[in-house]
């Protein structure tokens, strides 16, 4: 099975553009960002900014 | 590669993608401010206008922008980055849930998710086979109802071996969809009067995409986009074997060999698994075991919140009518029954079981 195959410009949405292999790459990344930003509210240091919807 | 290269290359990519990043949160926070003023004016003049979530301005504004004046080549790489968003806001929302409660919901909500499933399955399968679809055409509709929207027919496009006409079908089909969803489901559960958690459980199990999922709940309320979301993770952690059992189906019938064994198998498996699912996992387990005190998750939600808010301005940013248009119409209509029947289907299993969870 291969999950890696390129894939086409798309109908609809810029996103399907982007490979199996390119949005697993965004997974792990996204997932690295959000492991800082926790460490950095654990050790105090995010300043937190309220959404602007209460 | 030496120093300054490394710092102009970095350079390069922020000035790359920034024009669109900041289109994405001008879009988002006119969303807010629209919702926002909205409500200071119905208020002001005592009139009583509807209350519409930034949510919905947010990407309508963006529909608007990109079927419209359009999105420049400047801006679309930024704009492109809104499933990142969309990641980190649901890697930090899991400080909002105490372990317990989302292995509760998760198995309560993975039995919905079976019987959804084979229902989806049967029916697109079936209205694909009357409607003279492809049988590959039909399957990449099912997975992506099924599961996990795009993501899920992009993993069964390579394991079935579908062509890239049949792939850009089924995914122009359940994008449109999940939009049809994201204003209609919030319309129909007000009207049906239910509850944060029944319609965060509908949202869930029914929407396909994970964007439009999200934004789905959010068009709600808050605690519904929570269980929409911990909901829908359960959703995407099955994209590996569902999408395994679909290319097992097609191997001998044009699709591409499976690898044999269980351990090259399990790796496919985990390589399609959706990796944000254990980042949402982990921060619960941070927060279940007090890690994060009650500020650090007022923190990481607020920013949660942002990264959501980046993401559905780009939904809308991202959703070009033209090209959809050229999709064709049978495709579109294969997945609309499926989404009616999926839709009706939850519908009723959420309103006979969510009394078995608070």
């Amino acid at each position: 099975v291969s999950a890696n195959q390129p894939d086409s410009p798309t109908p609809g949405a810029e996103k399907p553009t982007a490979g199996l292999g390119a949005r697993l790459g965004a997974d792990w990344a996204a997932v690295i960002v959000a492991a800082i930003l926790v460490v950095l509210a654990v050790a105090g240091l995010l300043p937190s900014i309220p959404f602007l919807v209460k | 590669v030496t120093a300054p290269a490394v710092t102009r290359s970095a350079g390069t990519a922020v000035l790359r993608y920034l024009p669109g990043l900041l289109l994405l949160l001008a879009v988002g926070v006119i969303g807010t401010y629209a919702q926002t003023g909205l409500r200071t004016v119905g208020k002001a003049t005592g009139t009583a206008l509807p209350d519409i979530e930034y949510v919905l301005w947010a990407i309508v504004l963006g529909l608007v922008i990109r079927n419209t004046v359009g999105v420049p080549g400047v801006f679309r790489p930024g704009v492109a980055t809104y499933e990142f968003w969309l990641r980190i806001g649901i890697v930090l929302l899991g400080a909002r849930f105490l372990l317990g409660d989302l292995a509760k919901l998760g198995a309560f909500s993975l039995v919905l998710i079976l019987i959804d499933m084979a229902v989806a399955t049967t029916v697109i399968l079936l209205v694909g086979k009357a409607f003279g679809l492809g049988g590959k055409l039909s399957t990449l509709l099912a997975v992506g109802t099924s599961i996990c929207g795009v993501s899920a027919i992009i993993a069964g496009k390579g394991a079935i071996d579908a062509d890239d006409e049949d792939s850009g079908y089924a995914i122009a089909a359940i994008l449109a969809l999940g939009a049809v969803a994201l204003f209609s489901f919030p319309a129909i559960g007000h009207a049906l009067q239910l509850t944060d958690t029944q319609f965060g459980l509908w949202a869930g199990l029914a929407v396909d995409n994970t964007a439009e999922t999200t934004a789905t709940g959010a068009a709600y309320s808050q605690q519904a986009q929570q269980v929409a979301v911990a909901v829908k993770n359960t959703r995407n952690a099955l994209i590996g074997v569902v999408v395994l059992g679909y290319a097992l189906y097609w191997a001998n019938r044009g699709g591409v060999a499976v690898a044999a064994g269980v351990r090259a198998r399990a790796g496919f498996v985990w390589r399609t698994f959706p990796k944000f699912v254990l980042g949402f996992i982990a921060v619960s387990a941070l927060a279940t075991v007090g890690v994060l005190h009650k500020p650090d998750v007022t923190s990481l939600g607020n920013l949660s919140k942002w990264a959501f808010l980046l993401c559905f301005a780009g939904v809308g940013l991202n959703f070009d009518l033209r090209e959809l248009a050229r999709s064709g119409i049978r495709p579109l209509v294969v997945a609309a029954l499926g989404l009616v029947v999926v839709a009706a289907c939850s519908l009723g299993l959420v309103l006979l079981t969510s009394g078995w969870i608070s």
